[in-house]
């Protein structure tokens, strides 16, 4: 394993870019080597071991410990491999990121899974606006992988998203998966509006549909028609699979949804669905991760005990 | 080599390569499962006629199936990935697509790929959409009764063809009883199918015939009407006789299975004058694989 500790005694600055800094690219550097890494403090070349303390063994795992809200570009480029950051981190987490999984033990920034490719991110607390979504200019936002985010989720979650899953456990802001191209998100809590305008094509599937609003409030979409949808069970079990509760089998069976299409003014085909809640609702609140904080437990058995410094 | 009084004639069964998938359909409930998979593995008992040699391998149990719904894993054979390709798509199209409610899987995983709903998913018109769940590719189909969902595409991998057993008895009765017995032993193992009815031919063949524009003909060694007037195999007494084809994913699973089968014959076969197995094959000429039922049964 491999722990760097931000440093707290060291200039102050605005952003620091850590694109590169993974699990692949550290492997077999001694101590000194990982001091010499290059990173981006303020535009500007600097050393890693200028604002980090490093700690490191034989492992495939890499640790990033401290309030990195100020840190880019966490995880970009990486391949493989775990990487945990036990803090908060800024914008752009897992820019272009194409395979491993990245375990945020807080709260995120804007643009969180906007570069994703492949792989997963999970986050234990809240994410910033544009999760999942294009940058500005870009034509597209997430193209891949794997996205979870335990808390809330602030406005434009998957506008313009291509491919992958994102999962959003909280509320989520308005201008959800506008203008989306295609891929999977779900919500398990309340969204504001609007939600899927501009939608092409893609599916936004509500877990707990008793708990949203009525989905005859949502402009541009086709009145919600019961369904029965085969592939549902299927999708719900890699749900299932990402969060922390254990799973009930007897929730993959369900197939009968509420299905809305649109956004028609764009002669869109994205999908709606607002699943009956009744089978998700079962599930205890307190088995639930708390959406907040940033405790190990959020994580499971492989979480590491190191504290934030 | 005598096994519970019948004979086991030193000889061996010849097999010859081929590449196999495994498709796993799922529907509503068992019976219409089981009727797509009657109908796709249908018409598909040997590659000379009939392009693949198809069977139903195995009812799976909804907690087993990717949709947690009643599924029958069938295996296709064929001499090449493009003819399997070619037979995949077609029978999927025409039997499983039609058939109400059923799903179909990829049944193995591997980097040679077999296309599927990468093909069928122009049904859709336009309509039809793509899912990526745990790392695979899905299609919905929007059809009558809801959605067709068929997986981007299956694997294949090498399998062997052809492996077989005769069985010589003195009555049909007797060689139908020990057949029966033989399926119902070989149809519990994976990884095989019996593809034709029953599991059993009658119309075993040799290499060549007198008609020119013919590639295969009847094996009068083995036929009785003809014992006066040929150069006859069966053993004395014998009247009736039956070939048991299998087709495998692996040698080992030809073996095995013909181990079973011919073992399961023996034990029921004697009480209906079931005198002797042999293997059906064209003088190591036709494949590599040789299956020697004594080294078999040892």
């Amino acid at each position: 394993m491999i722990v760097l500790t931000l440093k707290t005694d060291v200039p102050d600055y605005n952003t620091m870019n850590l694109s590169g800094i993974v699990p692949s690219s550290l492997r077999g550097l001694s101590d000194d080597q990982l001091r010499e890494l290059a990173i981006l403090v303020d535009e500007r070349p600097a050393s890693l071991g200028d604002y980090w303390s490093v700690q490191a063994s034989d492992a495939e795992r890499l640790t990033l410990v401290g309030d990195l809200s100020r840190c880019v570009q966490v995880a970009g480029g990486m391949t493989a491999g775990l990487l945990m950051v036990q803090g908060s981190v800024g914008d752009d987490l897992g820019n272009g990121m194409h395979g491993g999984e990245v375990r945020v033990l807080g709260d995120c920034g804007r643009f969180v899974a906007s570069g994703l490719r492949g792989g997963i991110i999970r986050v234990s607390g809240n994410a910033g606006e544009f999760a999942a979504a294009a940058r500005p200019g870009a034509s597209r936002g997430m193209n891949g992988g794997r996205l979870v985010i335990d808390g809330q989720c602030d406005r434009w979650l998957a506008a313009r998203m291509r491919r992958g899953l994102v999962v959003v456990r909280g509320t989520v802001g308005g201008g959800c998966a506008a203008r989306m191209i295609a891929g999977t998100v779900v919500l398990g809590g309340q969204v504001e509006q609007p939600l899927g305008f501009g939608m092409k094509r893609g599916t936004v599937l509500h877990l707990n549909g008793n708990a949203v609003d009525l989905p005859a409030t949502l402009c541009g979409f086709t009145k919600p028609e019961y369904n029965e949808l085969s592939f549902l069970p299927m999708l719900l079990r890699e749900v299932d699979s990402l969060l922390v509760a254990p799973a009930d089998p007897s929730r993959f069976v369900q197939r009968r949804v509420l299905r809305s299409l649109g956004d028609r003014a764009v002669g869109g085909m994205g999908e709606c669905l607002w699943l009956d809640g009744k089978s998700w609702d079962s599930q205890p609140q307190d088995e639930m991760p708390p959406n907040h904080t940033c405790d190990n437990e959020s994580f499971g058995d492989e979480a590491d005990s190191i504290s934030p410094s | 080599m005598h096994i519970n009084g019948v004979e086991i004639i030193d000889a061996f069964a010849e097999a010859f390569p081929m590449t196999a998938t495994r498709l796993i359909i799922t529907a509503e409930d068992r019976f219409w499962a089981l009727r797509a998979a009657e109908s796709m593995t249908g018409f598909a008992t040997s590659v000379i006629g009939c392009g693949c040699e198809a069977g139903i391998e195995k009812e799976i149990e909804p907690e087993h199936t990717p949709d947690n719904r009643p599924g029958i894993a069938v295996l296709i054979f064929a001499v090449s990935g493009s003819q399997l390709e070619k037979q995949v798509v077609r029978r999927v199209g025409q039997c499983v697509l039609t058939c109400p409610s059923t799903s179909v899987f990829a049944g193995m995983q591997g980097e040679k790929r077999v296309a599927l709903g990468s093909k069928l998913r122009y049904f859709g018109d336009g309509f039809q959409i793509s899912k990526v769940i745990d790392g695979r590719r899905f299609w919905r189909v929007p059809v009558m009764d809801g959605e067709f969902v068929c997986e981007e595409s299956t694997a294949r991998s090498t399998a062997v063809g052809g492996g077989n057993f005769l069985v010589l008895s003195q009555s049909l009765t007797g060689a139908l009883k020990a057949c029966e017995s033989a399926m119902d032993a070989m149809q519990q193992l994976p990884n095989v199918i019996m593809p034709f009815p029953g599991g059993v031919a009658r119309s075993g063949s040799k290499v060549g015939s007198k008609y020119k524009m013919l590639t295969a003909s009847t094996n009068d060694a083995f036929c009785p009407t003809l014992r006066p007037v040929t150069k006859s195999l069966l053993p004395a007494g014998v009247s009736a006789a039956l070939e048991v084809v299998i087709d495998g994913l692996t040698e080992k699973d030809v073996a095995r299975a013909m181990r079973v089968g011919i073992q399961a014959a023996c034990e029921a076969g004697p009480r209906w004058g079931l005198k002797a197995i042999t293997g059906g094959n064209y003088g190591g000429k036709l494949g590599p694989f040789h299956f020697h039922l004594h080294e078999l049964l040892r």
